[in-house]
């Protein structure tokens, strides 16, 4: 049975129609067509679907899309554009915290929502943060330097 | 400005962090459907039926194939012994049998449970060392003799059923040098190693579209390593001649050797060609870790003569590669990892045989490091054991037997733009060897680790370029490099800034499209910076040839006397005479200016040729492209009551060459030690008794996470510059080294910390505690 | 293809009508994690899914008489800091805080993961430790169950049909000189226990232990009492008597033969169990040494 689902993308309000089974990560990749969120595993380790929803860090393939109803999503495309980039987008490629760029836009918003939490992150609140975010390339360490050199900035 | 040598934000970058990169999967054509595959539930089984009719009835089918819709042809690279979807019999869980088109891959998906196939069990066969016997309880191949091979194996008498390689190596006198240890006061240490069984693990799973042309042409997306190689792959498995197949590569999400074959694309295209429409195939986690490339254990008994003093006098080694039910991407394994036997060190005797066995399980295939990284745990735990035996110093032991600049290794390989010396001492400093670690106190113990590696890039082999030239000063690099993470797209581009003098912002890529790209052999062997980078420089050097050709009339002087960069065409003794780019192009053809330049494109190829060794003695004339060196060393904290490891700190140190884009070097070294860890401590395949996969997630199949990594302040990257004389710029490259010396540096300071070893991967908290409690039994004391 | 309904009842009421109307065919909701993966690989088939999101009254900590009372729709991040308001929450709240990952534990709610009754579940063996009861209503009316009878294995729960778990409660200590330790192994952050141990202890003004818990988890397809260890310290001195305490370590490790799992084998899953039921109980007794009786 399909549902009519209303939510906001990035700021951009949707109306889609959508099945009772459908995850938020099929709603924003394969419903509004955002695929810059990713799907990695599809049980919820990988964190390459990563979104905040109501400003919450979630992985959208474990969430069902009628479950965000009414609620505010933020994904990689609304992170920041190639004119505007945030901050921390500038840092991952300036520290070299980008390789295949698969895990990229989880590890991003996750970053996000610590700085937005904790401004001043220790190394430890970052490691603990980040633990949902696999990547095979391995840029953790650069990572973790970017999003250090963002939070001195700020 | 030179751009080479310096770290330019990555090219790909922005679309990379703003969620603009497409992906295979991420690709949506208009009308197209999804298929899904079904696979073999048993190890070993014969075919008896199968029965399509219930899955073509389920509403939103759209098309069900198996091997009936399929040319009979064996695919394989260097043994054509597999199926794209298997005929009468199936040989690992997993096999591919038949496949389903539908709107939505959830139908695919059920259509594929209301597949019936029926099937004979048979007894199915796991242990390599019992696949090996002569007169093996299971058979693979019946037809194996039957199959088209392009390789010959060693000669035997006889040859054991379930064997697809034989390799020797027979190089000095080997029973002299036993006797020559056991005479004169020296030592023998016989030990058996073995690796992990281990997967590459990209966090993009494998997928492909593909769709026909009204032509007959079949273009097929798939984020791979090669797209020449499998545009071949298709062309056999479907049938069609090259010039019909085209593939594009998208952005790819990490391969490191799991994704050189498109078995889902062949499968995807066969679907659309059946169903008249585009079709997406994208495996699921599971699929990705039951049926791509693994890195199968190689099992390795290892005996050395060492002289009383720690001088290496020769090597025995028999080793067997744990191939699966293919010879898939595993095909040179057992002759590649003989490269690592002598390693960076002189070897007056070394007897190999090295096989390759078929079992029951997922074929073998690629996993960074090929062969070298298995061999490296064997060898440089064997060196750590040495040095402790004769009471020398693991460092000192090992230089005390490196080759120099100029000595050929065991197997004829020129040790030249040797660097094993310089990588071992800067790496040794930075972990502060020598100053044991402070010992925290029961149940942590801690120690230091070092290890030596090196790694050949394969030949012969070859790579294309073409860059044309833009009359706005802009300068576009067509390739078929890929990018996989690992930066290629921009060292090449930094490359083309350099050689037309321009800023890096000034070139442009084309990606990989075998419609478009030139001919490349493959992203793999850590050879595009090498291969690729020289072919760039040829091409760029083909283009400012025409361009000065172009220019001289104009400028009144011989071409040989211009030079090109910045945008301008001027003489070399007065820069102040000049033309701009753009004046070689005229083109108001239609008011009759005949256009100086009407194209200016630059082409090249760069080969490196190679014969292969002689199967019966490893012996023959320079075997590979160039071998590259590193070091690496830990520091570990073991808990003994847990078997818990932690890294504390790790110092990787690798020879490129000519470090092109320094910041990617220290992304390889800190991601290849990232890998490193996980195979050498967290990772491992786990298979049930009917050879069922059972950790085929995320969970329980575990590679690391941030927090199994040191703290940032605690991980060093060294780079060491030792120019190569082939090398653009002198680089060589840096993808694979990265992960060779990782385990046995870690395994050689887990027994810094405990006293014990353990000789197979990964070193699992459960082992070291077995160890552990073996050894307070024993007596032993830390 | 999957006929499947979804619904966002704003009462327990209108839950508890949905549920009884649906049957077998109904799916609870909470944070929707295990459901969405569920639905998602295809192994369950629901004709109902009944979403709590809105259901009022369901994510409250309230401290009373009996204990504490915990609603069902409490996230597993909540959980995690709630040890500071509420004393006898600490161990739960320590088991809550090494749940996979923030993303994991933001939309994780109580009621879910007890539900979804991993035998690694470390909400579960917190909570066994701490002789939780959960309330289950439904139509028929309301009833409280000790969650060790909840649990009755792998993945399944004695919940019957219709029947919606809305809280728990973790009674207060009898004692004062009382505390509970939860202590666990992973070889990699973020994952399920290979073991997990659960101990509580309370002591008298003498010291002697009084009704002692340990909780072993992800041995058995459910959390298990070791009550043979458990019987060892009962009524012992274990401020005079250490030795108890490593005796009861022992014999914890051989109480049970834990299911072997990839990369971890019944025997070695014995010697954690061993190695961490030692440390819970050392942990235990410090913790209780701690609060001023």
């Amino acid at each position: 049975m399909k549902y009519s689902l209303s939510l906001t993308v990035n700021d951009e309000q949707y109306n889609l129609l959508v099945e009772a089974s459908h995850t938020l990560m099929e709603v924003i990749r394969d419903g509004i067509g955002l695929t810059g969120t990713k799907c990695g595993c599809e049980d919820g380790r990988c964190g390459t679907c990563t979104v905040l929803l109501d400003g919450e860090l979630v992985k959208s393939c474990l969430v069902l899309g009628l479950q965000a109803q009414g609620k505010s999503v933020l994904t990689i495309e609304g992170l920041g554009t190639p004119d505007h980039l945030h901050p921390l987008q500038i840092a991952f490629l300036e520290h070299g915290a980008v390789q295949c760029g698969f895990c990229t836009p989880g590890m991003l918003l996750t970053a996000k929502k610590l700085l937005d939490e904790n401004p001043n992150p220790t190394e430890e609140d970052i490691r603990h943060t980040l633990v949902g975010n696999l990547c095979r390339c391995g840029v953790y360490t650069h990572a973790t330097r970017a999003i250090l050199s963002v939070a001195r900035k700020s | 400005m030179k751009v080479v040598g310096t770290s330019p934000k990555r090219i790909d970058g922005i679309e990379k962090v703003t969620g603009a990169a497409q992906y295979t999967g991420d690709i949506v054509l208009p009308r197209m459907i999804f298929g899904k595959i079904k696979r073999s539930p048993l190890a070993h089984a014969k075919i008896l039926s199968i029965d399509t009719r219930k899955a073509e009835q389920v509403p939103g089918v759209r098309a069900v194939i198996t091997a009936a819709d399929l040319p009979d042809v064996r695919l394989g690279v260097l043994t054509r012994d597999e199926y794209l979807l298997a005929h009468d019999t199936v040989r690992f869980v997993g096999e591919p049998i038949a496949a389903v088109a539908a709107d939505t891959p959830e139908i695919a998906r059920e259509a594929c449970e209301q597949m019936t196939v029926e099937y004979e069990e048979l007894p199915a066969l796991f242990d390599p060392e019992e696949a090996i016997a002569l007169d093996p309880p299971v058979v693979l191949h019946e037809d194996y003799e039957e199959y088209e091979r392009l390789i010959e194996l060693a000669e035997m008498d006889k040859r054991p059923p379930n064997l697809w390689q034989a390799y020797r190596i027979r190089h000095g006198d080997i029973d002299a040098a036993f006797h020559t240890a056991e005479a004169e006061g020296g030592f023998i240490l016989e030990n058996r190693y073995m690796t992990g069984y281990v997967h590459t693990t990209c966090m993009e799973p494998r997928a492909a579209v593909a769709q026909w042309g009204p032509d007959g042409t079949l273009t097929v997306w798939a984020g791979g390593q090669s797209p020449y190689i499998a545009r071949d792959g298709l062309s056999r498995a479907l049938g069609l001649p090259p010039s019909k197949v085209r593939v594009i590569v998208p952005f790819v999400g990490g391969a490191f050797g799991g994704k050189l074959t498109v078995h889902e694309g062949a499968i995807a295209a066969a679907l659309a060609k059946k169903a008249r429409r585009p079709v997406k195939v994208v495996l699921t986690r599971e699929e990705e870790f039951t049926t791509t490339s693994a890195r199968t254990p190689f099992i390795f008994s290892i005996k050395d003569a060492v002289s009383h003093d720690g001088v290496l006098l020769g090597r025995k080694i028999l080793s067997i590669f744990w191939g699966g039910a293919y010879s898939g991407e595993g095909f040179l394994k057992p002759i590649f990892s003989t490269h690592l036997y002598p390693g960076s060190y002189r070897l007056p005797a070394l007897w190999v045989d090295s096989y390759g066995v078929y079992t029951n399980r997922i074929a073998g295939g690629a996993l960074r490091g090929y062969g070298c990284a298995e061999s490296a745990w064997a060898v440089e735990t064997q060196m750590d054991i040495i040095a402790r035996t004769c009471h020398i110093d693991p460092v000192a032991l090992r230089m005390k037997n490196l080759l120099t600049e100029g000595e050929r290794t065991a197997i004829t390989m020129p040790a030249h733009a040797f660097s094993a010396h310089e990588c071992l001492t800067k790496c040794a400093e930075a972990i502060e060897w020598g100053t044991p670690s402070e010992q925290p106190g029961h149940p942590w113990y801690r120690g230091k680790g070092i290890a030596l590696g090196n790694k050949y890039s394969f030949a012969p082999t070859a790579a294309s370029v073409d860059v044309k030239v833009h009359e706005d000063n802009t300068y576009e690099l067509r390739t078929s490099a890929v990018d996989l993470g690992q930066g290629a797209y921009t060292v090449l581009t930094q490359i083309v800034a350099d050689e037309f003098g321009v800023e890096i912002e000034r070139v442009k890529l084309v990606t990989p499209d075998t419609a478009i790209t030139p001919f490349d052999h493959v992203a793999g062997s850590s050879r595009q910076t090498f291969h690729t980078g020289n072919a760039t420089r040829l091409a760029c050097a083909d283009a400012t040839r025409q361009m000065r050709q172009e220019a001289a009339p104009q400028l009144g002087v011989d071409p040989d006397k211009l030079d090109v960069s910045g945008g301008r065409i001027f003489v070399k003794e007065n820069p102040a005479r000049f033309i701009e780019v753009g004046d070689l192009f005229v083109v108001e053809m239609l008011a009759g200016k005949r256009p100086a330049a009407v194209e200016i494109f630059g082409k090249a190829t760069w080969e490196v040729s190679a014969s292969p060794h002689d199967p019966n003695t490893g012996q023959g004339e320079h075997p590979m492209a160039y071998m590259g060196h590193g070091a690496q060393a830990a520091e570990v904290e073991v808990n003994v009551e847990t078997g818990q490891v932690r890294v504390l700190k790790f110092v990787s140190a690798i020879d490129v060459g000519k470090a092109m884009n320094p910041q990617g070097v220290e992304m390889q070294n800190f991601g290849g030690a990232c890998m490193g860890i996980g195979i050498a401590l967290h990772e491992e395949m786990c298979f049930d008794e009917k050879g069922r996969m059972t950790n085929s997630n995320l969970e329980a199949y575990k590679i690391p996470t941030i927090i199994e990594m040191p703290r940032s302040e605690s991980m060093q990257s060294i780079i060491v510059e030792v120019p190569h004389q082939q090398g653009p710029y002198g680089a060589k490259g840096a993808g694979e080294i990265v992960v060779v010396p990782t385990s046995p540096a870690l395994g050689n300071a887990v027994y810094d910390a405990i006293g014990v070893r353990i000789w197979d991967l990964p070193l699992t908290p459960e082992k070291i505690v077995k160890v552990w409690q073996a050894k307070q039994r024993e007596g032993g004391s830390a | 293809m999957l006929n499947c309904c979804y619904c966002e009842p704003t009462t327990v009421a209108e839950a508890l009508t949905l549920l009884a109307e649906h049957g077998d065919g109904a799916r609870v909701v909470a944070g929707g994690q295990v459901i969405a993966l569920l639905l998602r690989q295809g192994f369950i088939k629901p004709s109902c899914l009944v979403s709590l999101q809105s259901v009022a009254g369901l994510d409250g900590i309230t401290a009373e008489q009996r204990g504490v009372r915990i609603g069902a729709m409490v996230t597993l991040h909540r959980l995690g800091n709630a040890g500071n308001e509420y004393p006898t929450l600490r161990a739960l709240s320590e088991a809550a805080h090494t749940v996979a990952d923030q993303h994991i534990r933001n939309r994780g709610t109580l009621g879910g993961n007890i539900c979804g009754a991993h035998p690694a579940s470390d909400i579960n063996t917190a909570l066994m430790t701490l002789n939780a009861e959960v309330t289950l209503v439904s139509t028929q009316g309301e009833r409280m169950v000790n969650l060790h009878e909840f649990l009755a294995g792998p993945f399944t729960t004695t919940a019957k049909p219709g029947e919606l778990l809305t809280e728990v409660t973790i009674p207060g200590f009898a004692l004062r000189r009382s505390a509970a330790v939860y202590c666990r192994f992973s070889p990699r952050a973020g994952d399920f226990p290979v073991v997990s141990v659960g101990a509580f202890v309370s002591l008298d003004d003498t010291g002697q232990c009084q009704e002692p818990r340990i909780v072993l988890g992800n041995c058995l397809g459910a959390p298990t009492r070791a009550t043979e260890a458990e019987q060892r310290l009962a009524h012992r001195n274990l401020l005079e008597d250490t030795r108890s305490l490593t005796e009861a370590a022992t014999l914890a490790a051989t109480h049970l033969t834990p299911r072997s799992e990839p990369m971890a084998s019944s025997a070695y899953k014995q010697d954690l169990v061993g190695v961490l039921t030692r440390a819970a109980l050392t942990e235990a007794v410090a913790r209780a040494l701690e609060v001023r009786p």
